[in-house]
């Protein structure tokens, strides 16, 4: 079969470049301008978010890693920067961490320049011009909440039922307000701040999605063919002339496709400080503010893209270094 | 009861489909309307699983829903019934660019093909329905389609003696406005192409997926084509809508007239691409006569609409490579759902 072939193909010759690539060192910047990014980790690296919690699943996942690279230098590994290792498979029907709790609702909210980042409509851009982002769309997966005092508390991304989302993951659809609602369970307590990773965790990231179910279905528009696997984040908007002056990468790219190569690219471990308090009963809204001021700073801050397995495209080209910059980054903020 | 009057009896139809009317030996004998047949790659469930639960799918009711589509009484001057614009031979679409409804009146775009609906998302170019059952009333009152309001059309199915066994027997009662839009619907899901040359290539069956084939389906599913961006493997649809550079500025602003936001300006549904060979011309207003026009028109970036999405680009196609690529869109029709004897009109 065609697909099997392009995919053994395709996939045995990256893997080996990265793996060869890796091991030799080799880096290449992916243009000029900032280099402060651009730490070389092995195959499959982890590198964790600000501090770098390390966290033990139940069933043995972590999400980034004990004794990783902070933020304060930024420096985020290569190929599997930042990257969460997710659950042992992934599975439609997923059973929960636990069955009480507090929901605690994040509701997203894009902004850009401290302003609402409005769906479908044209956005002042800080470059000049307009913004109209017409297709917005993420992962999220891995969520854990930092307890204040210490520790890291696995929670399920779950229905506003209370019952876990199919395959453990929220499906970010700016299109669909419906999606704008992040809810986990929560055991009571108080939180400094959460772990998440923006995308798929390992095993849900394959090059096959024809037998899944939404959100991980092919009407998700977050799959890619063969040998690479799902888009993490997709975004797509109109610029006009003032914006897309400045589109050569100080400025809003027209498209970010951050996706992840299946067992090399990881989705990006992301954390988000903020002092969260869930009382034992009733329901708690917050926001969580996409930065979207961050989303382009990151996918214009050049990374090193040695042997990384990339489909071409600048927009791909522009995922990848939101990928590998996002740990450094504060994509997200926790509001009122 | 002689055949033909057994025909122009629905339920007496349905008789027929599982046990031959009459008993008689010559009766013919077709499938049933309702299969658990999936097209390759698709997910989710059956057309049975996928019905809603107020409208489960039944041989009755798709029987029913089958009359229906092919009945000339649903518009006000009785000359067009829903299979008037979408043909069996076409996919169930319609060969012309727009179709000519009650009065020769002309909408402004294209009938779509009819083919594996029971999967999609939302329906009509703009995706303004979310359920085929809403879908199915839309048309009858279009006053450029068939231009007759649901309580007539109600009235008329009522007083068509013929229908009375056949609703009562799928819905429990007489015709309602609600019955007779679910019974089109449940016959519209039952329109299931699965047979294509790449649906068995996708099964592991390369006997007629060539060479070409194979090169049009890599550059298809490639960034050279960029098309699977749209057309993922499998369904060949997202169940998206985008402006692929096909829309007209200050024309049909298509999506937005459903969002009213202004980034949704001139995006239209991703159609399946499912017999695309035979559902010519293509595009929301059938501007575009061939498969080839359609690769033409993607290989030049699309047609300059301000608010064409940022993947409708250039592609730089070779001619070989065009040619590939219509032969892989060819390997998308399924002889056997053409010539599938079960979509015949019943009939009058």
């Amino acid at each position: 079969m065609a697909y099997r072939h392009l995919r053994d193909l395709l996939g045995l010759g990256l893997f080996v470049a990265v793996a060869l690539a890796t091991a030799c060192g080799g880096k290449h910047l992916d243009g000029g301008g900032a280099g402060s990014q651009g730490g070389v980790a092995g195959l499959g690296g982890i590198a964790g978010a600000a501090g770098g919690a390390g966290g033990g699943m139940p069933d043995g996942g972590a999400l980034g890693g004990s004794g990783v690279t902070g933020s304060g230098g930024g420096a985020a590994g290569a190929l599997g920067a930042g990257g969460a290792a997710g659950a042992a498979a992934c599975v439609e029907t997923v059973t929960p961490l636990r069955t009480s709790g507090t929901i605690l609702e994040l509701t997203i909210d894009p902004v850009l320049g401290g302003q609402p980042f409005v769906y479908g409509e044209p956005n002042l851009s800080p470059t000049g011009g307009t913004i109209t982002p017409i297709n917005f769309r993420f992962y999220f997966s891995e969520v854990r909440l930092l307890a204040a005092g210490g520790g890291v508390v696995p929670v399920d991304i779950v229905t506003a039922a209370g019952s876990p989302q199919p395959y453990g993951v929220h499906f970010f659809n700016y299109e669909d307000a419906s999606s704008r609602a992040l809810r986990v369970l929560a055991p009571p307590g108080t939180y400094t701040g959460i772990d998440l990773a923006l995308g798929l965790s390992g095993p849900c990231n394959t090059s096959t999605f024809e037998a899944r179910n939404p959100p991980l279905s092919s009407t998700s528009q977050m799959t890619w063919p063969p040998p690479f696997g799902y888009l993490f984040l997709r975004y797509e908007a109109l610029l006009t002339t003032g914006a897309q002056a400045a589109d050569a990468g100080a400025g809003p790219p027209r498209a970010i496709h951050m996706g992840g190569f299946p067992k090399v690219l990881a989705a990006p471990a992301i954390r988000v400080d903020g002092s969260l308090s869930v009382p034992a009963g009733g329901a708690v809204t917050r926001s969580l503010q996409v930065v979207m001021d961050q989303i382009f700073l990151g996918a214009n801050t050049p990374v090193d893209l040695t042997g990384v397995p990339l489909a071409p495209g600048e927009e791909v080209t522009a995922g990848e270094r939101l990928r590998q910059n996002a740990p450094g980054l504060q994509l997200f903020t926790l509001g009122p | 009861m002689s055949i033909r009057a057994c025909v122009r009896d629905v339920a007496c139809a349905v008789a027929l489909v599982v046990a031959g009317c009459g008993g008689g030996s010559h009766a013919p004998v077709s499938r049933p309307l309702v299969d658990d047949k999936v097209p390759a790659g698709f997910s989710g469930g059956t057309p049975v699983t996928l019905a809603p639960a107020d409208n489960a799918l039944t041989e009755a009711r798709a029987q029913l829903g089958k009359r229906l589509f092919f009945d000339k009484q649903l518009s006000r001057t009785a000359l067009v019934s829903c299979g008037t614009c979408h043909l069996p031979d076409n996919a169930f679409s319609d060969p012309k660019a727009v179709s000519a409804g009650v009065d020769d009146r002309r909408g402004t775009r294209n009938a779509p093909a009819l083919v594996n609906l029971a999967w999609g998302e939302s329906f009509f170019w703009d995706g303004r329905v979310a359920t085929l059952e809403e879908q199915a009333g839309k048309p009858i009152e279009h006053p450029d389609e068939m231009d007759l309001a649901l309580p007539d059309a109600v009235a008329r199915i009522a007083s068509d003696a013929r229908y009375a066994q056949a609703f009562d027997d799928a819905y429990g009662g007489p015709v309602t406005e609600v019955s007779l839009r679910l019974a089109i619907a449940s016959f519209v899901r039952v329109l299931v192409s699965g047979e294509s040359p790449y649906d068995r290539h996708l099964r592991g069956d390369d006997a007629a997926f060539g060479e070409a084939e194979r090169r049009g389906e890599e550059i298809f599913l490639g960034e050279k084509g960029n098309c699977f961006h749209c057309h993922p493997a499998g369904m060949l649809t997202n169940e998206g809508f985008f402006n692929n550079g096909s829309a007209t500025d200050g024309g049909d602003s298509g999506r937005q007239m459903v969002t009213n936001r202004t980034g949704d300006a001139g995006k239209f549904k991703v159609p399946g691409l499912r017999n695309v060979e035979v559902s010519a011309p293509y595009m929301h207003d059938g501007s575009l006569a061939t498969l080839e026009d359609v690769v033409d028109h993607y290989d030049r970036g699309g047609n300059g609409h301000p608010a064409t999405d940022p993947a409708i680009e250039p592609l730089g196609l070779s001619a070989a490579e065009k040619s590939d690529l219509v032969v892989f869109l060819r390997a998308l029709t399924d002889r056997s759902f053409l010539a599938d004897p079960r979509w015949t009109p019943p009939t009058p």
